[in-house]
């Protein structure tokens, strides 16, 4: 048997065991749904102990006459991510911080509401 | 390597010389206000626009506004019935358009990586025939700025943000006319960690 005949014969069978081999789980993404009712510095833990990479998330709301804050905490630290806060909604970009916990406030200048919150976090 | 965020802060000082070269504070009588801002510029590419999609506005009705002191810069939008504010990231507030005259177009940030812990950013929406928005502190300081298509971001020290519970703001448009609002502070925002 001649070299070719062995090379073109361990060609033909790498190709198959990459045609027989499972999609890569690597770009797999997986989207893990959340909801839950809050009261004021209470926690949704919706990503907790999950990596988050290039997904962020929202505090919904669709009530355009309060006041909001959301933010990430990083539970190994307890302290706050990318708080951000406003009028009607507001958000903010978690991109490259890894395994976070969603905690939302709610209220105005005299008064503070319990808040509902679903999502979805994809990683 | 030069990044486009380095870029843009290279260019800061450039922007804001030229800001104050059109802006040239605008409140003294007989000043020309700039009616027809130069075109805007694309938001960054990477941006990402979750509030807007969660609000239903196109991207593409974005146009550049302020710049803060330390170079972030924030995008209005709108979709007529909502109008969002967002910086370079996407992370903002998304007031309803009809509440911006009434002070309901203020928000902000803290605990974000390009901004020291001890700062907030106070972003916001204004009317776009404002010329001048001063934010005054329950502390008693003061922060002027003249304003970019409607919008603000000023970044004050969060222990003054805090006192009082709210900041005063005052937009003067360009018939003369002013508005004072009060925009809320979270009560967390004098203690909450960073990081």
């Amino acid at each position: 048997m001649s070299l070719v005949t062995l090379g073109a014969r361990g060609a033909a069978l790498a190709l198959t065991l990459l045609c027989l081999a499972p999609a890569s789980p690597a770009f797999a993404l997986t989207t893990f749904m959340f909801s839950c009712t809050l009261d004021p510095q209470e926690t949704c833990e919706g990503g907790q102990g999950h990596t988050y990479d290039t997904q962020r998330a929202i505090a919904p709301l669709n009530r355009q006459d309060a006041y909001i804050a959301s933010w990430f905490t990083n539970p190994s630290t307890g302290n706050g991510i990318n708080v951000t806060y406003g009028w009607g909604a507001a958000g903010g970009d978690y991109r490259y911080n890894p395994d976070l916990v969603l905690k939302p406030w709610i209220g105005n200048f005299s008064q503070y509401y319990a808040m509902n919150m679903t999502g979805k976090f994809e990683y | 390597m030069p990044t486009r965020r380095n870029l843009r802060r290279a260019l800061l000082p450039l922007g804001v010389v030229a800001a104050l070269c059109v802006g040239g504070g605008g409140l003294a009588a007989g000043d020309d206000v700039p009616s027809a801002p130069a075109p805007s510029p694309p938001p960054p590419a990477d941006q990402g626009t979750f509030m807007l999609d969660h609000e239903g506005i196109d991207p593409a009705t974005q146009r550049q506004g302020a710049t803060s002191p330390t170079g972030d810069t924030v995008y209005r939008s709108t979709n007529g019935e909502t109008t969002c504010l967002i910086d370079e990231n996407g992370s903002g507030h998304c007031p309803a358009t009809a509440g911006i005259v009434e002070g309901r177009g203020f928000g902000g940030q803290m605990c974000v990586a390009d901004l020291p812990d001890h700062l907030t950013r106070v972003t916001g929406l204004v009317p776009t025939s404002s010329v001048m928005v001063v934010l005054a502190t329950g502390a008693g300081t003061t922060y002027r700025q003249v304003p970019v298509r409607g919008t603000v971001a000023f970044e004050i020290p969060r222990n003054e943000a805090a006192e009082n519970g709210h900041v005063d703001v005052t937009w003067t448009l360009d018939t003369g006319g002013t508005k004072t609002i009060q925009v809320p502070m979270p009560p967390f925002i004098r203690g909450m960690t960073c990081g």
